[in-house]
């Protein structure tokens, strides 16, 4: 449990980007903190009989705290209509479309999917891609020195990701597809995952040199 | 069995299909670059020589890029047969991603090492067929294409050599061959090699014989890019795109490295930038993120750890190359990289439908495919050709028609920001290799092979020239200047009382060349 703690808090304090959520809000400072913990020990399989509930629990009501704060702050509005800037792209291609597929397109349901459904799908796998950019991540971020444990933790994570993860992930992403990429503190609705991943590869490395 | 090879032979008709289908016509119109292939095959034909009047060149130096030569010489064939068009300079990258499809069946019967492997080798040669990222490059004028079909055939050969010595030199020859095809694989091989060999010395070692001659063979090949080493045209392309400009800037290349792996780039649309594939599609289906996760998860279930040893050793070393380039994401350069994720992808399906019912299951993994390849269809055949057609050079292309209606003027096309716009004509025109030669080596201010190159040349294809602008020339009569929208403004045409001859379009409507007469005042 210490060993947790000292990780999780050595690599917030190391981490500009938990500095700069701090500096923005300091209550979501805490719990993406608290839950990186939380995280951390469940993946180490940290689990006094006593303390499992009130575990789950505290990581449910967590991750709604920050789902909520990520949606209040950074839904993406254009999500269900056309941005100003891409209207004359949508215009243009209405054209190209009309001349690819004539009829098949010029009925209701080949317009709504075009005109409607494929942007909205479009804009929508844009921002799923934003918690899976590294580049952002391990550039803008997080220092690279972390790079080797995150691998490191996520690998081992595949290894044991089972049905829980599974759910909690698909629940990620659609949030994830929600979201625009404006808030000034960054995707945290993945910071305490990464966050743990780093610890996790940390205990597997030290625990490797031993 | 009998169907499992009828199902390799569907897949392979079909990678074919997505490959070949209007291929002359998509991508609208022909880069520079790829007809600078097709006229050095072309002439190669006619003279035996490239269009600078060099004989069997090593590398072929159009433009300063100094293109590898393997994919030149083998467009000499599809030259010959279709003629001076886009389709024949495309042949070969075609046809090379057709067999790629074949080497991954192959490679993945070889290394896949369970009851079912004949079912998982099926779905990684399916992967490799219908990925944006394959048909992409595979319908362009690519060295990188054929290096990659070259790159698997000599790891395939690799790992036929783990059973049998014999394979070893002749998985050499290839990896050597490879090197002449595109620049990546350059560097990649000289790391590959003796690393193979360390990764297995308790079995190579025992038969160094071999080594030895597989080595001499690899040396060998490497002959030509030694002989020309000096000149600097070798590492012209590294000088031209690369990071190592006097110092080592480690922390950009492990950034660019790093691009590499990002999930973003491999499985989402990038947006504007070089590394984009086409509209609204990343370099693999989004939904083939699952697989690929899952892939990592599983894929010591199905290889022993010898083979698993030389898949992350690929991993590794392939975007080697890449990372030392100043672009943040360029997908041409990592195609091995990206192949081994493919076979990664297929793992990840399999494992998919190993654990989930299995009818549900196959029918929801075909559904997805089909909506794949319609997205594909869509963005590619479709989107593609319209807004990416002034990339292509298309409006220069279909200029040709309109200057056909004036053999009797002297056209002066503005080749200031197209440098490809005379080689073009040629190709296309099938203007006398021995005529071109004589003009374009007269403007050679430096050896063939030199790390000075002089990018811009004037072109005189009959009636017609490529040059930048000259005003002078609007005191000429019977004259038609061709720019681009920036060559001539309305008053510069006011001011030379140039009369408006005719606009070209580009496919989605936009005017991107304006002729005009000279009507010159006496």
């Amino acid at each position: 449990m210490i060993r947790n703690l000292v990780i999780i808090g050595s690599i917030t304090l190391i981490s500009s980007w938990t500095w700069s959520i701090f500096s923005q809000n300091l209550f979501i400072g805490i719990c993406c903190i608290l839950l990186s913990l939380l995280l951390l020990l469940n993946f180490n399989n940290y689990k006094p009989v006593l303390l499992q509930r009130f575990m789950q629990t505290a990581v449910i009501c967590l991750w709604v705290i920050l789902a909520v704060y990520s949606f209040t702050t950074s839904f993406d509005k254009n999500l269900f209509h056309i941005a100003e800037n891409q209207y004359i792209v949508v215009l243009k291609r209405q054209e190209i479309y009309s001349r690819e597929f004539n009829s098949f397109y010029r009925n209701r349901f080949g317009i709504n999917y075009f005109n409607k459904m494929q942007p909205f799908l479009n804009r929508y796998s844009a921002n799923i891609s934003n918690i899976f950019d590294l580049e952002n991540l391990f550039i803008s971020r997080l220092p690279l020195l972390f790079l080797p444990f995150t691998i490191t933790g996520l690998f081992y994570l595949l290894k044991i990701f089972n049905k829980q993860y599974a759910y909690i992930m698909i629940i990620i992403l659609v949030i994830s597809g929600l979201l625009n990429t404006k808030n000034i503190l960054g995707p945290i609705i993945i910071y305490p995952i990464i966050y743990a991943s780093i610890g996790v590869g940390f205990n597997k490395l030290l625990n490797l040199m031993r | 069995m009998k169907y499992k090879k009828r199902l390799l032979l569907l897949i392979i008709i079909f990678a074919a299909c997505l490959r070949f289908y209007k291929l002359g016509e998509i991508p609208a119109g022909i880069h520079a670059d790829e007809v600078s292939h097709g006229y050095n095959a072309f002439s190669l034909m006619e003279t035996g020589k490239d269009r600078y009047g060099q004989s069997f060149p090593i590398l072929f130096r159009s433009f300063g890029s100094y293109q590898p030569p393997l994919y030149t010489y083998l467009s000499i064939l599809p030259v010959k047969v279709f003629g001076n068009t886009i389709f024949a300079a495309r042949f070969v990258s075609a046809t090379a991603g057709v067999i790629l499809v074949l080497i991954t069946y192959l490679f993945a019967m070889q290394i896949f090492n369970f009851k079912y492997k004949n079912k998982l080798a099926l779905i990684s040669a399916f992967i490799v067929a219908i990925s944006p990222w394959s048909i992409f490059f595979n319908r362009l004028t690519a060295e990188g294409s054929l290096g990659v079909t070259i790159f698997t055939l000599s790891i395939l050969f690799f790992t036929y050599s783990l059973k049998k010595m014999i394979y070893f030199p002749i998985a050499c020859l290839i990896l050597g061959l490879s090197t002449h095809a595109y620049y990546s694989e350059r560097i990649i091989s000289i790391i590959l090699l003796p690393t193979f060999i360390l990764l297995f010395r308790d079995y190579f070692f025992n038969n160094k014989r071999w080594i030895l001659v597989g080595l001499s063979i690899f040396l060998v090949s490497l002959i030509p890019h030694l002989l020309i080493a000096s000149s600097g045209a070798l590492t012209k392309r590294l000088v031209q795109v690369g990071l190592l400009n006097g110092y080592f800037p480690l922390g950009e290349i492990i950034k660019r490295y790093i691009t590499y792996f990002s999930p973003t780039n491999l499985f989402f649309d990038t947006g504007e930038n070089l590394g984009r594939i086409s509209s609204d599609m990343g370099i693999f289906y989004s939904w083939f993120i699952i697989p690929f996760f899952t892939g990592i998860r599983f894929i010591n279930k199905y290889l022993n750890i010898g083979y698993l040893k030389i898949l992350v050793l690929l991993i590794f070393i392939t975007p080697v190359s890449a990372a030392l380039t100043g672009d943040s994401f360029y997908p041409l350069r990592v195609l091995d990289l990206i192949w081994i994720f493919s076979l990664i992808i297929a793992v990840g399906i399999y494992s998919i439908y190993e654990t989930f019912p299995k009818k549900f299951t196959l029918i929801l993994l075909v559904l997805a495919s089909l909506l794949s390849v319609w997205s594909f269809y869509i963005s590619y055949f479709v989107l593609f050709k319209y807004e990416r057609a002034k990339d292509y050079g298309y409006s220069y292309v279909f200029l040709l028609k309109h200057l056909k209606k004036y053999p009797e003027y002297r056209i002066i096309i503005d080749s200031t920001r197209e440098y490809g716009v005379g080689l073009r004509i040629a190709y296309l025109t099938r203007y006398n290799p021995a005529d071109l030669q004589s003009q374009l080596q007269s403007q050679l201010k430096t050896p063939y092979y030199s790390s000075d190159v002089n990018m811009h040349e004037n072109y005189k294809i009959g009636n017609i020239e490529t040059r930048f602008f000259d005003w002078e020339e609007a005191n000429h009569k019977n004259t038609i200047l061709v720019g681009d929208i920036l060559s001539v403004s309305d008053i510069q045409a006011k001011e030379h009382h140039l009369i408006h001859a005719f606009d070209v379009e580009d496919l989605t409507g936009n005017i991107t060349l304006r002729a005009y007469f000279t009507n010159p005042v006496e």
